[in-house]
Formats: structure tokens, C-alpha cells, sequence
């Protein structure tokens, strides 16, 4: 039985294939039901993303994510706080884009939790439980910032 | 936050740095090295070919010391001949690392409606299959020259992000002429293309444009595409910037409004001196510039064989101009293709060098009538944060010694 469930996993964990990843949309539709806090959001970070991303998301060898600097300015940084336009689509990325230590997917929950900690850095969500309504309802700063250019 | 730009700074700096140790490495590395089989050897052909051992020609790999797959290799564009780039040379920018995905699994699907339809890959390769040589340009090629001092490294690594091949395929058209996608599709109009690659990478683009010229390739002058070109099948739009080239295709789904993903938003947007930026900004402007002689290398007074390439995701390249006098005076290239309308080209042209310091450009006029602008006219307009789409002019500077460097 142990063999044959070896087998399956190998059959299909191993040819390539990734799993499947729903797109969130820039409403909050597809986010999951579940919740994260602010305080598991700040442990993950620190364990996992600070050693790129620097301790408070003033970038080392990944991007800078913590900033409200005018984009107008002349040696601007682009972060989540002066940049991003929709705040589901940092739930959105870390869900597609991220992995713990063991290079696995984090859980929606602890993608809420990382999401949550992303804003408060960024002075943009200060409560400790975070879930679907409440990241919907976050306006970014720059979400009328950009000029639609295609031809 | 200036602290903050100078750290993303600094981590590029030292990114390239370790980048460029590696690749020494990988300089000491000769084609002689692959294994040749026992009946290759008793034969004394090869099952497939590989260049001459005292040949040695690479891409240089600038990859994130810690996220292993995520990174860019740079096409060796200014030791290369001719236009097309060998399969192996082709330039690579990872997001997510490279898949090898198993081709008896593989599958496309199209999301339409509550429809799900798929195809295997002998379903798509026994379709009617499209050929085009046409070029992929990353939309951040070049992107040093946004830099205040000009960046003193070689050619390759400042606009080697562009490859030119012959790549074959089925058109969307096409594929989208099946019966029950074609009932639907008046209703939609933005595509999201998904990849299998691991972190499910998408991009968001417009039905009605993408219609006209976009194509699944699966094949790269020739032979199946490769895994770090997206095996077996990605997406291929004609003169549009890298990131819409999406790779291990797995997923179209019809809708009516862009994703808005990272690689839409947060990335590939040009942020104008006005504070807004702008997005999906697609087609590859035109560009030329010249790739001998240039940065790193070194000439003798005399005739000196000048050769670049010209390109435009947006027109046809009508004129090549260079100048020896860094733009004030322009000279004709003559265009041995001129008649046909070319989107990427190589040019050449003999000048006598006096030994003398120069600097020396080109510049293309495209089949609009626009001319590709100096990079301070470039700048004026994008200003410095724009970061991606330059195609500005490239200088270089001959010192009286023969060394050629770059130059603003």
C-alpha cells in the first residue's frame, strides 16, 4: 500500500506540474475564507523573507517593499506602500510567488499573515486579524496612478 | 528612502558581481566537455552537433545568489554574425525557475465561459503550423542606461535581453476557430495566459490585438522549444515585449478586464517623471545599436568593419544612420534588404578611423517616420525611474589607444 502511495506521489509531484493557483482578482473575488494575524505575520516574515527583503522591507538582495516616498521624486524606490495600486494583489502574490524554508507554498493563512504585516510596514492596516472583507476594503494609495498605453 | 534605492542599487551591484564570478567559471567550460556516446564514437559522426572546442561562446548568467532559478542570461549579441541566435544562445529572463515538463502529460487549456477546453501536444502539433522569424526583446533590456554613469561593462550584459528566431506554431486564430470558442469570443476581450512554471506566472493581454499575430510556438528554428524557452509551448507575439511571451504554457482564460497581476502593476510599467506610470506599454519600440565595434574591445587605425542591429516592435526599419561625432553628423547605411520590410536587420558599414577619439552611434528611422531619440530626448520624456522600454541611443568612444568604451 506504502508503495503504491509512493508511487502516486511520485507520479504526480514530480513530472513538472505545479499545482493549481487561482488568480485573485483586483475586487478581493477568489480570496480565500480563511484569516491571518498581523503577529504570525511579523514571525513568518522575520523568518523567512527578512534575509532578502531586509528586516523592516528595506530590501537587501530582493526589492524594497516598505515605502511611501512621492513617486515623483527624483531617486524614488517602487514599494507596496507608494506603488501597488490593489491590495489583493499582495495576497495574490505571495500565494503564487513565495516559499517557507523547506520550499513549500505557504498556507492561505499565513499568506494573510504576511500580507498583513506587508501593509502595516507599509503604514496601511494596523488591526491584528486580517481575512477577505478587510483586505478588500484597503485602498492603495497609488491604485490611480496609472495610464492604460496600449496601442 | 534614498537610503532605500541606494540598497536595491547596491544589491544589483552585488548580484552582478557574483553573477560575473560564475561565469568565469563557466568560461573555462568547452563544448568538448559533453559526453560523446560509444557509437558516436565508433562512428565518428554526432547524433547532434556542437560547436568546435576552440570555440567558446556563452550566455552570461546574472542570477539571484539565493532564489536559485530566478535570474537572467544574457545573448552574446556583440559576438554573434548574421541575425539568428542559435537555440542554445537565446537569451533567458526566469522568474520562477525552468520547467522540464513531461510532453505525454502536458496539457493547454482554454477557460471560456464555464467551457474547459484542452489539447494535448500531438492534438496541437498535428494543427496547420505558422512560421515566423521575428525577435524577443526583455522589456527591461538596456535598462542601465537609465543609470547616471554609464555602465562600463561589455556589450552582452547591457543589451543582450534580444534574441532573433525563427519560431513555429499554431495561431490563436486559429485555435480559437474551433466551434464553441467561436460562439463566445465577441463577448470578451482581455486573455489571461497562465504557466505551469512554479509560480503560476500570468499576464494579462488584449484579445483583439494579440488576435491579429499571437501564436503557441512550439518549435525554435526548427527543433522543439527548449526547456529554458518554455517546452513545449509558449506564447509568441510578434515585436512585443518579453514578459507577454509567456513560457510552459498551460492556461488561456477568456475575460473582460486585465489580471492586474505583479508583472502588470508593480513591474514592466514605466514610472514617468509626473509620478504615474505607464502600463501595458507592449510593442517593443524601435532600436539600433552598434555591436562592433563596441564596449570592451579594441581597434586598430585603418578600415573598420562596423556591424549592429536594427529592430522595431512597433514599424519596419526604413533607415540605419551612424554617426562618428556622437550625432552631430549622420551617414546613410545602405540596407541590402531595404526592399523588404525588415523588423529586425543587421547592418554594416566601413569606416576609415584616423586613430583619432571618437564616438560613435547609430540610429534607426522606422517605417513611421519616427527616429530613434538620443537618451537625453529619451530621458526628457521617460524620465529616470521608468526603468524599462529605453531606446534611446547607445555611444561609444573610441580613445586614440583603440580601446572602445561606453560612453553618455
Amino acid at each position: 500500500m506504502f508503495f503504491f502511495f509512493i508511487l502516486f506521489v511520485t507520479f504526480f509531484c514530480l513530472d513538472g506540474f505545479s499545482k493549481e493557483i487561482i488568480t485573485i482578482e483586483i475586487d478581493g473575488s477568489n480570496l480565500p475564507d480563511e484569516s491571518g494575524t498581523l503577529s504570525k505575520g511579523k514571525e513568518i516574515y522575520s523568518k523567512s523573507c527578512s534575509k532578502c527583503h531586509g528586516y523592516s522591507g528595506e530590501g537587501l538582495i530582493a526589492p524594497e517593499l516598505v515605502g511611501r516616498s512621492s513617486l515623483d521624486d527624483k531617486n524614488i524606490s517602487k514599494t507596496i506602500g507608494n506603488f501597488w495600486p490593489y491590495a489583493p494583489k499582495i495576497f495574490d502574490y505571495v500565494r503564487r510567488a513565495k516559499r517557507n524554508d523547506n520550499e513549500e507554498f505557504f498556507s492561505d493563512s499565513d499568506v494573510y499573515s504576511i500580507t498583513a504585516f506587508l501593509l502595516k510596514l507599509n503604514n496601511l492596516y494596523d488591526e491584528e486579524v486580517i481575512d477577505k472583507d478587510k483586505l478588500s476594503n484597503i485602498k492603495m494609495p497609488n491604485r490611480n496612478g496609472f495610464i492604460l498605453n496600449h496601442h | 528612502m534614498k537610503n532605500n534605492s541606494y540598497n536595491s542599487k547596491r544589491s544589483f551591484f552585488k548580484i552582478s558581481i557574483l553573477s560575473f564570478f560564475t561565469t568565469l567559471l563557466w568560461k573555462k567550460i568547452t563544448f568538448s566537455d559533453y559526453k560523446i556516446t560509444k557509437f558516436e564514437k565508433e562512428t565518428g559522426f554526432r547524433n547532434y552537433g556542437f560547436p568546435s572546442k576552440f570555440e567558446k561562446i556563452f550566455r552570461w548568467i546574472v542570477s539571484n545568489p539565493v532564489l536559485k532559478g530566478n535570474g537572467v542570461s544574457y545573448t552574446p549579441i556583440s559576438k554573434l554574425r548574421g541575425t539568428i541566435v542559435p537555440n542554445g544562445l537565446h537569451f533567458e529572463r526566469h522568474h520562477y525557475g525552468i520547467e522540464d515538463l513531461n510532453p505525454k502529460k502536458y496539457k493547454l487549456i482554454i477557460e471560456i465561459d464555464s467551457l474547459n477546453i484542452s489539447w494535448n501536444l500531438n492534438q496541437l502539433r498535428n494543427k496547420q503550423i505558422f512560421s515566423i522569424k521575428t525577435f524577443i526583446e526583455c522589456g527591461g533590456n538596456s535598462n542601465v542606461m537609465y543609470n547616471n554613469v554609464p555602465i562600463q561593462s561589455n556589450t552582452d550584459l547591457i543589451h543582450g535581453l534580444l534574441s532573433y528566431s525563427e519560431w513555429s506554431g499554431v495561431r490563436l486564430k486559429d485555435l480559437f476557430s474551433d466551434k464553441k470558442i467561436s460562439k463566445l469570443i465577441k463577448n470578451y476581450q482581455w486573455l489571461e495566459f497562465v504557466s505551469y512554471d512554479k509560480g503560476a506566472y500570468n499576464i494579462s493581454l488584449p484579445l483583439k490585438d494579440i488576435l491579429k499575430s499571437g501564436f503557441i510556438a512550439l518549435y525554435q528554428n526548427g527543433e522543439a522549444i527548449r526547456p529554458e524557452q518554455g517546452y513545449p509551448a509558449r506564447l509568441i507575439i510578434p515585436g512585443w515585449e518579453g514578459s507577454t511571451h509567456v513560457k510552459w504554457l498551460k492556461k488561456i482564460v477568456f475575460r473582460n478586464s486585465p489580471v492586474f497581476s505583479r508583472n502588470e502593476t508593480s513591474r514592466y510599467t514605466d514610472l514617468l517623471p509626473s509620478g504615474k506610470a505607464l502600463q501595458f506599454s507592449f510593442k517593443m519600440k524601435s532600436k539600433s545599436i552598434i555591436l562592433s565595434p563596441s564596449a570592451g574591445q579594441k581597434i586598430k587605425p585603418g578600415k573598420v568593419f562596423i556591424t549592429g542591429l536594427a529592430w522595431s516592435g512597433t514599424s519596419y526599419i526604413k533607415k540605419v544612420q551612424v554617426s562618428f561625432d556622437r550625432g552631430k553628423k549622420w551617414f546613410d547605411v545602405k540596407l541590402d534588404e531595404n526592399k523588404k520590410r525588415k523588423s529586425f536587420l543587421r547592418f554594416n558599414y566601413t569606416y576609415n578611423w584616423a586613430g583619432n577619439e571618437i564616438i560613435i552611434c547609430s540610429r534607426c528611422i522606422d517605417g513611421k517616420n519616427k527616429t530613434q531619440p538620443s537618451r537625453e530626448s529619451f530621458l526628457k520624456k521617460m524620465g529616470h525611474n521608468a526603468y524599462y522600454h529605453y531606446n534611446g541611443l547607445t555611444y561609444w568612444k573610441i580613445s586614440s589607444d583603440g580601446k572602445v568604451s561606453h560612453t553618455y
